[in-house]
């Protein structure tokens, strides 16, 4: 299998939408069966897939895929962990703490399990997430939209949406350093004083941009319709065929730790 | 049919009230090298979104080719076949996801097919040296990289007139002298091209005619030797001589050249009148 993901050699040109279901599978037999196992294994797959393809092949760094998922993974485990604590009347359990008179914060193994079964739900559906997201660049998602038939004016705003993330993120950014320059962050009043006007020239500035950006469509023959080069996708069947292969091993191994 | 583009009387102001074009009447003929300058707020970028009919003048026309500019969206369409622009800002231009889907938008919106698409988009990225660059995220694109790809999205649909607003604005030197260079190409291929800028020795070497703006108003329309010899004009306008025409005066004055010899153009040129 190894092999498979190597030979693999750019996940990329493979059909959007085997990727996309591949992952939305994956995801609904992880949150169906909750079983840490599984999830364990369809995080295995997933990252495996996208540390040999994506940062070997696109020079993606390391550095950053964990910058990209450190936050998410603390998130997770943090709600976990608060999951697992429980108040009761009666002191019992691995761990407990009297908060009120007969009122008990505590951890019994009932909740530890609970919050294990959410974390590794919830990490794997978002590694799920990552390679979806790390493998599809945005044309091939709105390929996705445009075959589940997605109405034409979403697809178009999720592209315009897209494109403008950054260029408000690029204006908001020279815009703080601008004001950093000239002391913005000196107390907590210019700070916060600094803060609303950048909101605000942002608004105005991203208003001004989205004309620009119109009259550039416009003078570019459009008519009230983007199109799109289609590009040519690998459809093979070895890919569906692995991606229900996976989904199936996932399956199996949920049954299995739940009978035992 | 002289001229290519020509306006009549054209008055445009902005919601804001704001007047940036105050009575224009100039005319730009086929295949010359055109130069639009003026200080900064003079109305040039206003005046070419007018030309490729964007801007709708409150009063006067634009003529494309003796027809003048029909504002029906068909009419519009048209003409903006035949005549593209490249906004000042590439930042403004490009707005799809990849660099191939970027090119690709206005051969799309012309009908072009998928398959002839791709055909063009390979001939114009082996022009303008984009190959490697295709599939790249625009957001991940240097300057001079996002300029070149700016040009190839106008290139690509192979205007007869094609616009440049300021072409050598955000970018060093070895781009502007790469996007030069493709402006030369342009010439040569007998494209009409009008482009705005505020290097007067570049205006100087490459435009056959100029048109300066002051205020919104046009306050010449002819050759380009005529107006770089102006002093006063230049002055008026907010303009500065080109290093090669201070040079050039200078050496008359201390009598190295001879004082009827014509004006150079570049450096070379002025090598061989001292010579
Ligand atoms: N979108 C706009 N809304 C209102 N006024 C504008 C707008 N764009 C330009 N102007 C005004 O029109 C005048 C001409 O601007 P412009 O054509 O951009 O000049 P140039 O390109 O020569 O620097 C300026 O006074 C400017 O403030
Ligand atoms: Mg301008």
């Amino acid at each position: 299998m190894i092999d498979f993901v190597n030979s693999a050699h750019s996940v990329k040109s493979i059909n959007p939408n085997i990727k996309a279901g591949f992952a939305l599978s994956v995801i609904t037999a992880c949150v169906i069966f909750k079983e840490p196992l599984g999830c364990v294994f369809a995080m295995f797959v997933m990252w495996l897939i996208i540390i040999k393809n994506v940062v070997k092949n696109d020079g993606l760094s390391n550095h950053l895929i964990r910058h990209f998922m450190l936050f998410p993974i603390l998130f997770i485990a943090l709600s976990s962990f608060m999951v697992s604590f429980d108040i009761t009347d009666c002191g019992e359990g691995i761990f407990s703490v009297k908060i009120l008179d007969g009122y008990f914060l505590t951890v019994n193994s009932e909740g530890v399990k609970k919050a294990v079964r959410l974390f590794f739900t919830s990490a794997a559906s978002l590694s799920s997430m990552c390679f979806l997201s790390l493998t599809t660049p945005v044309n091939d998602i709105v390929y996705v939209l445009k075959t589940i038939k997605c109405p034409k004016e979403i697809t178009e705003l999720f592209i315009l949406i897209y494109r403008f993330i950054f260029i408000v993120l690029n204006m908001a950014q020279s815009i703080i350093t601008a004001q950093n320059c000239r002391m913005a962050q000196r107390t907590f009043k210019t700070r916060i004083n600094s803060m609303a006007l950048m909101l605000s020239s942002v608004f105005v500035l991203s208003y001004n941009k989205s004309v620009f950006i119109y009259n550039a469509m416009l003078s570019r023959c459009y008519s009230g319709d983007i199109s799109f080069l289609n590009v040519k996708y690998d459809s093979s069947k070895k890919y569906v065929l692995f991606a229900v292969l996976i989904v199936f091993i996932i399956v199996l191994i949920s049954v299995l730790e739940r009978v035992y | 049919m002289d001229y290519i583009i020509k306006t009549q009387g054209l008055n445009y102001s902005y919601h804001s009230g704001q007047t940036a074009l105050f009575d224009v009447n100039i005319s730009i003929k086929q295949g010359e090298k055109t130069a639009v300058i003026g200080s900064n707020g003079s109305g040039k970028s206003t005046l070419f979104l007018c030309l490729n009919g964007i801007n709708k003048p409150q009063k006067g026309s634009v003529f494309f080719k003796d027809k003048k500019i029909d504002y029906s969206s068909k009419g519009l369409l048209n003409l903006r076949r035949f005549v593209g622009i490249v906004f000042q800002n590439p930042d403004d231009m490009i707005f799809s996801s990849s660099v191939r889907q970027d090119i690709a938008f206005g051969l799309l919106n012309m009908g072009f097919s998928n398959s002839q698409a791709e055909e063009k988009i390979k001939r114009i990225s082996d022009f303008l040296n984009l190959g490697s660059l295709l599939d790249k995220p625009v957001h991940a694109l240097s300057g001079g990289e996002k300029k070149r790809v700016s040009l190839a999205g106008v290139m690509v649909m192979e205007p007869e007139v094609i616009i440049l607003d300021e072409p050598g604005a955000y970018l060093d030197t070895v781009n502007t002298k790469t996007v030069y260079k493709i402006i030369d190409d342009l010439s040569l291929k007998g494209k009409t091209v009008i482009i705005s800028s505020h290097n007067m020795d570049f205006v100087l070497n490459w435009a056959e005619s100029v048109i300066v703006l002051k205020y919104g108003k046009v306050v010449f329309n002819g050759k380009t030797e005529d107006l770089f010899l102006n002093n006063e004009l230049l002055d008026f306008a907010g303009l500065y001589e080109p290093q090669i025409i201070k040079t050039y005066k200078m050496l008359i004055n201390k009598g190295v050249i001879a004082a009827n010899s014509t004006a150079p153009k570049n450096i070379t040129e002025l090598e061989m009148l001292i010579k």
